[in-house]
């Protein structure tokens, strides 16, 4: 997650020149907070919260500061938030007849909590897929996570699809 | 100057390569001062031989009929040829045995064993017995090149050089243009694997057998090729753990899409690891390729990603990966100065 706190004019569509450069730009919005009661000089402080994809971090961050600049809008901080660790699978078998609450307590084990599951499947008999929005715990890694998912679908020959 | 030159195989590849040749004989003689002489061809039966250079322009002609020309020397092998005839540079074209690598991978030794450089697109060899062929190829003064065999006329293996002031850190790609197709296909019209891959056989884009393909396994092959050549490491086919994508149902990849990613064949070289498996990669990425492009992302150091897609097969653009190492060879040997 993102953060960033800058000034705007308090005239119409100066939330929108802000909004505009950080969606343009591959971020997600979460949240906007105006402080109209810290207005000074007809400036405004916002703080906007976003979240923007790992793989273009780096590059949409650099648009996004300078789209702004260029917008007149004054960047007063930048903050980077510790980020909850969520990953989505996917899992494709006999996700149900291989007993998925088992799978969902074998992972319940090690701190990893499933949030939302979500089933695809023509008939009872046929193979489903599943997808899971995992969260993890802030001290394992993304790969000992995978690591973990791995034995459990090889165990359950499970076919595991992740990011 | 005249560069002798030993074809083996007169596959897609091959004909393609002579083709090539053929149009631009004016060109190589303007630009380089070089003519790429073939003084052999070679085939399971036999080969054709003439030691001033065969009428390429006869054997495109003829087709098929190779066979009747009067310089076909029936059994003919390439063990042979080379005691018979001058060759600096032989070319390996002939289809990728996954198991044994052969007869392309005793073709290229042989060639090495003699002091005559080596270029192939058969990638077998190279996966295979990648050490091996490059302490020989150095043991002998040879040069070896084989940009054909990963992604075909994609520089895959070219890049090395252009990037020679980076590191290269990971490789993440697509490699296998049959799955891929068959990925894109499902995507884009809801359909079932099945479906997908009959269409892409009827294209012609994967194989009556299309194992190797669609269960990652020639993915595999140019994922070791890759992750020694750009990332200095010494791995196997044995060493990359592969997962193929006929377990993907339409109905995997409509959850994918829910969350805003799609599913691709990737192969990933990170951490000492090499993997073929199926991934979530997010809509917008670049590696979002469809149809039966290939496509390499390499993570660098100091010029950070970095993106080549292109075609990844095909007979033409395979030879014109081939005739860049030509080109590489004999700019080296001094044969274009």
């Amino acid at each position: 997650m993102i953060n960033l706190e800058v000034k705007i004019p308090d005239t119409p569509g100066s939330l929108i020149e802000l909004i505009k450069p950080i969606s343009n730009n591959g971020g997600n919005v979460y949240g906007i907070l105006h402080f109209h009661d810290r207005k000074t000089n007809n400036m405004i402080p916002v703080n906007i919260s976003f979240e923007l994809s790992e793989s273009i971090q780096e590059v949409s961050l650099k648009k996004i500061k300078s789209e702004l600049k260029e917008r007149n809008i004054q960047i007063e901080n930048i903050a980077y938030g510790i980020e909850k660790k969520l990953i989505t699978v996917l899992l494709t078998g006999h996700v149900f007849d291989t007993d998925v609450m088992d799978t969902i307590k074998k992972l319940a084990s090690k701190n990893i909590s499933v949030l939302e599951l979500q089933a695809k499947f023509t008939e009872l008999e046929e193979v489903s897929n599943v997808k899971l929005k995992i969260e993890f715990p802030e001290e394992m890694s993304k790969n000992e996570l995978i690591a973990t998912l791995r034995e459990i679908c090889d165990k359950k020959n499970l076919l595991l699809i992740t990011s | 100057m005249n560069v002798n030159i030993c074809l083996i195989g007169k596959g897609i590849v091959g004909t393609s390569l002579i083709q090539i040749l053929l149009k631009k004989k004016e060109f190589f003689e303007r630009k380089f001062n070089i003519n790429f002489v073939v003084n052999s061809i070679i085939e399971i039966d036999g080969a054709l031989i003439n030691s001033q250079g065969i009428d390429l322009k006869e054997v495109i002609d003829i087709k098929e009929n190779f066979r009747r020309l009067p310089y076909w020397e029936k059994d003919a092998k390439f063990e042979d040829i080379t005691s018979k005839l001058n060759i600096a540079i032989c070319i390996e074209t002939t289809p990728t045995n996954p198991k044994t690598g052969e007869p392309g991978l005793s073709h290229i030794i042989h060639a090495l064993d003699n002091k005559i450089d080596a270029v192939s697109s058969n990638k077998g060899p190279l996966y295979l017995e990648y050490e091996k062929l490059r302490n020989l190829a150095k043991l002998n003064n040879c040069y070896l090149k084989y940009e054909a065999t990963v992604a075909s006329c994609v520089p895959t293996l070219g890049i090395k050089e252009a990037l020679i002031a980076n590191e290269i850190i990971s490789i993440k790609a697509i490699l296998n243009g049959t799955s891929n197709f068959i990925l894109s296909r499902m995507t884009a019209e809801g359909i079932n694997f099945d479906l997908a891959l009959k269409e892409a056989q009827e294209l012609g884009y994967a194989e009556s057998d299309p194992t190797l393909d669609v269960e990652g396994y020639d993915a595999a092959g140019k994922l070791v090729i890759l992750a020694n050549e750009l990332l200095g490491w010494s791995k196997k086919i044995t060493d990359v753990q592969v997962e193929g994508i006929s377990k993907v149902s339409s109905h995997t990849i409509e959850l994918a899409n829910s969350d805003g990613y799609v599913i691709k064949h990737l192969a990933i070289a990170e951490n000492n690891k090499l993997i073929v498996t199926p991934r979530l990669i997010e809509k917008h990425s670049p590696l979002n390729i469809s149809g039966n492009l290939n496509a390499m992302e390499l993570q660098t150091n100091y010029a950070g990603p970095i993106l080549l897609i292109g075609r990844g097969a095909g007979g033409l653009e395979a030879a014109s990966a081939i005739l860049n190492d030509l080109i590489y060879i004999s700019k080296r040997r001094g044969y274009i100065t």
